[in-house]
């Protein structure tokens, strides 16, 4: 199975002395759910955003579907980011048909079935929308470009139950048709119904990095209560 | 064959999805040469990923509970008399673990043969009505 | 094609300056007729005479009689290019710093190149310049033409391609601004503080050469005058510098 991405000792201080990242290794196969799990500030939005170029590594290498993602970013991946912001004084369908003008591979028919079956409202401006109708909004849009690999930062924040499911069997489907995801998120219970592998990060590094079929063999323990252990001691 | 998923188990939801299959044929649900659902239709049935059903179907074949033949997809093969074994060897000791809490409460052996064998007499009445 | 996004996010803000250009130079031609009225009045030339300014009156009277000298005072040397900085400033500010604040960012990166985002972003601006420019001075040439005055096409011209030109380079430097701020508040004063500048520098003999306003209102096209080559050429190559080393700066920029 091919390496959709691979980062060796991917390291990122920012302009403020922050230390994000650590050095992390890992890489992601194709057809593969991958989730990037840690708590607030662990480095998981940092990391999606080396991978898809739009920050630069302050050291390690990186490739994304082959190619260096820094700074032009990569065409064949989707990314819906943990903030869920479009141009707000637009209304939902004019916002489809500018998305539409820039997205590669971008389905008009696609995103219609995707907005019903998430159940979009779409007579709005987007600054009339709330948190979950934003978010829908959001995921059909990435959804209805047909990549090689979708990057999703929160993809259910503000979603109901109902909708939740929906966009984790969204996830399912595509894996089913070859594609790769890759779902960073803080509900872990939603992680561990779909994910293949995972990465769990702490203060920029690495405290787990495999299956989760192993995770679970490998201390007797559902995802969450593993997750806790890790970090036990640290909150109070 | 129903197939219940526990995503927050301690038990990879692989192991559920192969423990389900292998009782459904141990207990003869599904025969020899049955076909079982490709992991796409599969995955879409019970709304799972399909590399955890891929990983299930492996497994299961790795095991020799099914087989796949090219073109045709998955079927049941005759599983050996020592999976057969193994199976029941796991239940005895799902057994045992109840007759040691058992056991705890201060009940002896009679009154627990008693018990269990109320319940064996039960569940075969039960059966034949 | 990826301007479509540019083009709907600058639309509205495209209509009501074309609406304010146009409209301002129409209200300028349309008040020579009152300002004439108003200093052929018995009252007004006695008023003239006796004032301690010895050449007003012969200021006000070249004023009513010369279309082109009235042009040049009250319109392409004066509102036009204060209209031309406002054009600029509301162009260029929000064009990066708007979309890093409101984190729409996201939405662009990757499914476009830097390159396309930049030169998509930048190129719009430029088409909006040029057309809101063109709106007011074409605009005001053809009110003219409809009240009877006579103005020079080539005077009319000169006057608007240098200002365009000048604008340009406003606007290139307000979407620099709008780059090395977060927000959007900070380019916005920080363009108003470099209009400031370029004003006083021209208060001055020693930086008058500095003073990119008097270029775009040059007075001595009135006098029969052209484009003035060198200045163009320095404002170009400065604008293409900024639009390279901005490039440069974007491309390599963390989002």
């Amino acid at each position: 199975m091919m390496d959709v991405i691979e980062a060796k000792g991917l390291s990122k201080v920012y302009k403020n002395g922050v230390k994000a990242l650590k050095g992390v290794s890992f890489s992601i196969r194709s057809g593969r759910i991958f989730a990037l799990l840690g708590p607030n500030g662990a480095g998981k939005t940092t990391t999606l955003k080396c991978l898809l170029g739009t920050l630069k590594p302050t050291s390690g290498e990186i490739l994304t579907l082959g190619k260096q993602p820094f700074p032009d970013g990569v065409k064949d991946a989707s990314f819906v980011p943990e903030e869920k912001s479009l141009y707000d004084w637009i209304k939902v369908p004019k916002m489809v048909k500018i998305f539409g003008s820039f997205a590669p591979n971008f389905s008009f028919e696609r995103f219609e079935k995707l907005a019903k079956r998430l159940g979009l409202t779409m007579d709005r401006k987007i600054g009339e929308l709330s948190q979950g109708n934003r978010t829908k909004l959001y995921v059909s849009l990435a959804f209805a470009q047909d990549v090689k690999l979708y990057v999703l930062d929160e993809p259910t924040w503000g979603l109901d139950p109902l909708i939740r499911k929906e966009v984790l069997n969204l996830v399912n489907e595509n894996v089913v048709g070859g594609k790769t995801v890759l779902y960073s998120s803080h509900i872990l219970s939603e992680v561990e119904e779909v994910c293949d592998d995972l990465i769990i990060l702490k203060e920029g590094n690495i405290m787990y990095n495999g299956t989760l079929d192993n995770l679970k063999e490998k201390n007797g323990t559902n995802l969450s209560e593993t997750f806790l252990d890790m970090f036990r001691g640290e909150k109070r | 064959m129903h197939i219940s998923l526990d995503y927050h188990s301690d038990v990879p939801v692989y192991k559920q999805i192969v423990r389900t299959i292998e009782d459904a044929i141990l207990s003869s649900e599904l025969k020899k040469d049955d076909g079982l659902p490709s992991v796409r239709k599969l995955a879409f049935d019970i709304k799972a990923n399909p590399n955890t059903i891929a990983k299930a179907y492996f497994v299961l074949q790795s095991k020799g509970y099914v087989y796949s033949k090219p073109g045709i997809g998955y079927r049941v093969a005759s599983p050996s008399k020592r999976s057969f074994e193994e199976r029941l060897e796991e239940l005895d000791k799902t057994l045992e673990r109840i007759v040691i809490k058992m056991s705890r409460f201060s009940l002896s052996k009679e009154e627990i043969k008693k018990r269990t064998s109320e319940i064996v007499e039960k569940v075969f009445d039960d059966g034949c009505n | 094609m990826k301007m479509y996004k540019e083009i709907k996010t600058i639309q509205s803000r495209l209509i009501v300056m074309m609406i304010i250009m146009v409209g301002a130079a129409i209200a300028v031609v349309m008040l020579k007729n009152f300002a004439v009225g108003l200093l052929n009045s018995p009252m007004m030339k006695e008023y003239l005479k006796n004032s301690p300014y010895k050449n007003a009156l012969s200021l006000m009277s070249k004023l009513s009689n010369d279309f082109s000298y009235y042009t040049y005072s009250q319109w392409f040397g004066k509102n036009y290019i204060q209209l031309s900085a406002l054009v600029a400033i509301v162009f260029s500010f929000p064009v990066f710093s708007k979309e890093r604040e409101k984190r729409t960012v996201y939405l662009l990166i990757g499914r476009m190149n830097r390159w396309e985002i930049y030169s998509s972003k930048i190129l719009t601006g430029y088409l909006s310049v040029i057309s809101v420019m063109f709106a007011g001075s074409f605009g005001y040439l053809l009110t003219a033409y409809i009240m009877k005055y006579s103005l020079p096409f080539s005077m009319m011209f000169y006057w608007t391609v240098m200002a365009t030109i000048g604008t340009l380079l406003l606007y290139q430097i307000g979407t620099y601004a709008s780059l090395i701020f977060k927000d959007q508040i900070k380019p916005f004063l920080l363009d108003i503080a470099i209009y400031i500048g370029i004003y006083v520098s021209g208060l001055f003999k020693q930086t008058r050469f500095l003073n990119l306003f008097g270029y775009m209102g040059k007075s001595d096209v009135l006098k029969g005058a052209g484009i003035a080559i060198f200045p163009t050429v320095v404002i170009l190559s400065m604008c293409t510098a900024i639009f390279i080393g901005e490039y440069l700066q974007f491309k390599y920029m963390d989002l």
